[in-house]
C-alpha cells in the first residue's frame, strides 16, 4: 500500500515537472520558411485507457501524432517547431521549419506524398486592413458618438433600442487587444494569445477593430460599439511589424479559427487578407457548417478582393462602393476607435468596415437566432439617390427590418426612425 | 484490413496510477491504488484496437492479479461535431477465468462527449446478461481544467430468468492537463451495493479517485 502511494506521489509530481514543458509556445515572427503539415486525427471513440470511465481526452493519441511529425521531419531534414489541434476539421496540425534555399512548395509537396500526411502546405502571411491608422481624435473626454459613422448613416442609437447585440458571441480575430482600455473594460470575455507567450498585448488595430464591435455604450465619451452587450472574443493571432503594418500567419490564424470555434462563436471577424490557404478555409468552412457567420475584410488590391473574403460563404466587406454585387460596402475612413493607452485614433480601411458589418450581425443575431444575413444578396442598400453619401453603402435599419418588421426607417439626415418601445 | 492501413496507423500507449480501480462504480482492486497501462491502435480507414491491463484485487483471490482488457471497434464521422463507432471488448481474468466475458457496444462520439450502449451475454461470467448506457462528457474550463462527468446505467438479468436489477453509477470531477501528463480527482458514487462484481468492497457506494496518467 504504501509503496503504491508512494508510486502515486511521485507520478503526481512527474505531472507536475511536465508543466514546464507541456505547452508550447510558437512565436509566430518569422513565418518565411515554415510549412504546416497535417496529420489526420481518428474520430473520436472508445479508447482503453487508464482512467475511470475511458479516456477523456486523447492525449496518448497527441504523443502518437507528435512521434509521426518527428520522424517525417527527420527524413526530410526539417525540425518540428510547434503543434496544434484542429479537432473542428479532424487533424492536428505541426509547424515544421524548412532549412535556407530549399523551396517551400516543392518541401510540401514532398512531405505530401507520405501516406500519413493528409496534407502540407507553405505558412502563408496575411496582411491587416488598415490603410491609415491615423491622427489621435480631438479628445478622449468627450463622446465621439457624433462621429461616428454608424451614428450619422444608421442611427446606432435607435437600433440600441431594438437590440445591443446582447450575449452574442464575436470573435475577434486580430492583433492585441487593449482589454483595460476605457471603451472596452469588462467587455472582453475571452483572451487568448497564439502569437507568443505575452499577456495583455494591446496593439491598434486589434484595439480599434474590437472597439468598433462592441465597445461599451454607457460612458457618455469615447465610442459606442456597434454591438456594445456583445461577448467579445479576443484571438490574437496578429502582431504589429511596424506602426502601419500588422501582420499574421497560417498557423496563428488557424488556432484562431479553431478556439473561435470551440468557443462556439456565432459572429467571426477576419479584417486582414492574404492568398488562398486551403487550412484556412476547412476552418471557416467548419465554422459556417456549425452556424457561425464569417466576415471577411476586402482587400482592393487583390484578386477577387483576396482570401478569406474570397471564400464561399465569407461576407465580404469593403470599404469602397462598386466593389461588386456580392461585396457590402461600410463606411471606413475616419472611423473614431479606441486605441491602446486610453486613447483615440481616427482609423480608415475596409479592416474597418468589415468590423462594422461583424457588429451589425451580432446586433441581429439577438434578434433572430438565425439571420438570413450570411448572404450579401440578404442586406438593404441605401439608394442611388440618398442623401448625405449614404448611397450604395449597407443600410442597417432597413436590414435589420427583416428581423423586426416593426421597425421604421427613415433617409439619413431626416429625423430619428421610429422604434418600437 | 487493419495490415492494409499500416501505412497510416497511430499507435500510442499510456501509463498510469490511480487511487482504486473503480469500474462502473465498483471497486475491482480492494480501494487499493492500482498500476494501469493501455495501447491504442487507429488504422486510417477507422478501424482502431486497444488492450488495457490493470491490477485488481478481486473476491476469493490471495493477490493482485491483472485484469486484460482487449478492445476492437470501427468509428467513423457522421459530421465535423460527431463520429458513430461499433465495437467489442474482452475482459480476461488471470486468476480466475472463469469471469471472463466479451462485450459489444455501439455508440456516439463528439468531442466532448461520448454516449454508448454496452450489451454483454453472461457479464463476468455469472450467467447474467447487462446492458449498460452510459454518457461522459467534458467541459474546458481552460487550456489546462476541465470538469468531467459521468453517467451510467445499467440493468442486469438472469440468463435463465428471474431476478433483474438496475444500478446508476457517476463521476463527477476535475481533469488537468500537464503536458502529456493527465490528472484526475473523481467523486464516484453508485446508488447501490452491487455484488453481481467479485469486488472486495461491493458495499462502499461513494469514493474520490485520483489518478494520473502518462500519455506516449
Amino acid at each position: 500500500m504504501k509503496r503504491a502511494l508512494a508510486r502515486l506521489v511521485a507520478l503526481l509530481a512527474l505531472a507536475c515537472t511536465g508543466m514546464a514543458a507541456a505547452d508550447e509556445t510558437h512565436v509566430a515572427a518569422d513565418v518565411s520558411r515554415e510549412i504546416l503539415v497535417m496529420l489526420r486525427l481518428p474520430p473520436p471513440h472508445y479508447r482503453s485507457g487508464a482512467n475511470y470511465g475511458g479516456a477523456y481526452v486523447d492525449a496518448a493519441g497527441g504523443a502518437a501524432r507528435r512521434r509521426i511529425a518527428d520522424g517525417l521531419a527527420r527524413a526530410q531534414g526539417l525540425s518540428v517547431l510547434s503543434g496544434w489541434p484542429m479537432p473542428a476539421i479532424g487533424v492536428d496540425c505541426y509547424v515544421l521549419r524548412v532549412p535556407a534555399g530549399a523551396d517551400l512548395d516543392e518541401v510540401a509537396r514532398r512531405v505530401a506524398r507520405d501516406s500519413r500526411v493528409e496534407w502540407a502546405q507553405p505558412v502563408h502571411r496575411f496582411r491587416a486592413l488598415a490603410a491609415v491608422v491615423a491622427a489621435t481624435a480631438p479628445s478622449a473626454q468627450t463622446s465621439l458618438y457624433a462621429l461616428q459613422p454608424s451614428a450619422r448613416l444608421w442611427r446606432l442609437d435607435d437600433l440600441h433600442k431594438v437590440s445591443t447585440g446582447r450575449g452574442v458571441r464575436v470573435a475577434v480575430i486580430d492583433s492585441g487587444v487593449d482589454a483595460a482600455h476605457p471603451d472596452l473594460a469588462g467587455r472582453i470575455e475571452l483572451e487568448r494569445n497564439f502569437v507568443d507567450a505575452r499577456s495583455d498585448v494591446a496593439e491598434a488595430h486589434g484595439t480599434a477593430v474590437a472597439g468598433i464591435i462592441g465597445a461599451r455604450a454607457d460612458r457618455g465619451m469615447g465610442v459606442v460599439g456597434i454591438a456594445p452587450q456583445a461577448r467579445l472574443l479576443a484571438l490574437r493571432a496578429c502582431w504589429e511589424e511596424s506602426a502601419t503594418l500588422t501582420l499574421c500567419s497560417s498557423f496563428t490564424l488557424a488556432q484562431a479559427l479553431q478556439a473561435a470555434i470551440a468557443a462556439d462563436a456565432e459572429v467571426i471577424n477576419l479584417s486582414l487578407s492574404g492568398p488562398d490557404d486551403r487550412l484556412l478555409a476547412r476552418l471557416i468552412d467548419a465554422a459556417i457548417e456549425r452556424g457561425a457567420i464569417v466576415v471577411g475584410a476586402v482587400d482592393a488590391r487583390a484578386p477577387g478582393g483576396g482570401f478569406p473574403a474570397s471564400h464561399a460563404g465569407v461576407l465580404a466587406v469593403s470599404d469602397r462602393l462598386g466593389a461588386g454585387a456580392a461585396v457590402l460596402s461600410a463606411p471606413g475612413d475616419d472611423v473614431p476607435a479606441p486605441a491602446p493607452g486610453a486613447r483615440w485614433n481616427f482609423v480608415s480601411g475596409s479592416s474597418f468596415a468589415a468590423a462594422q458589418v461583424a457588429g451589425m450581425l451580432a446586433l441581429a443575431r439577438e434578434v433572430t437566432p438565425r439571420p438570413a444575413m450570411r448572404q450579401s444578396s440578404a442586406w438593404v442598400r441605401f439608394p442611388a439617390d440618398s442623401p448625405d453619401g449614404a448611397a450604395g453603402y449597407v443600410d442597417a435599419c432597413a436590414t435589420l427590418r427583416h428581423s423586426v418588421p416593426t421597425l421604421s426607417c427613415l433617409p439619413p439626415g431626416e429625423g430619428t426612425a421610429r422604434v418600437p418601445r | 484490413m487493419l495490415c492494409v492501413d499500416a501505412a497510416h496507423a497511430q499507435l500510442s500507449g499510456q501509463i498510469g496510477l490511480a487511487g482504486d480501480y473503480v469500474y462502473r462504480g465498483v471497486s475491482l482492486n480492494d480501494d487499493r491504488p492500482a498500476v494501469t497501462a493501455a495501447v491504442n491502435y487507429d488504422g486510417a480507414a477507422g478501424w482502431y484496437l486497444g488492450a488495457q491491463i490493470g491490477e485488481t484485487r478481486l473476491f476469493g483471490e490471495r493477490h493482485a492479479e491483472p485484469l486484460w482488457v482487449a478492445a476492437a471497434g470501427y468509428a467513423h464521422a457522421l459530421t465535423s461535431r460527431l463520429s458513430w463507432e461499433v465495437g467489442a471488448t474482452y475482459s480476461n481474468f488471470t486468476g480466475f477465468t472463469f469471469w471472463n466475458y466479451a462485450e459489444m457496444f455501439v455508440g456516439l462520439s463528439a468531442e466532448r462527449w461520448s454516449l454508448r450502449l454496452y450489451r454483454a451475454p453472461n457479464y463476468f461470467g455469472r450467467h447474467r446478461r447487462s446492458t449498460y448506457l452510459e454518457f461522459n462528457g467534458s467541459r474546458p474550463l481552460d487550456e489546462r481544467w476541465r470538469l468531467l462527468a459521468h453517467l451510467g446505467v445499467q440493468q442486469a438479468e438472469f440468463t435463465r430468468g428471474g431476478d433483474r436489477d438496475r444500478t446508476f453509477d457517476a463521476s463527477l470531477g476535475l481533469g488537468a492537463k500537464f503536458g502529456r501528463v493527465d490528472v484526475q480527482l473523481l467523486w464516484v458514487a453508485v446508488n447501490r451495493a452491487n455484488y453481481a462484481y467479485p469486488s472486495t468492497a461491493p458495499d462502499e457506494r461513494r469514493r474520490w479517485v485520483l489518478s494520473a496518467v502518462y500519455a506516449f
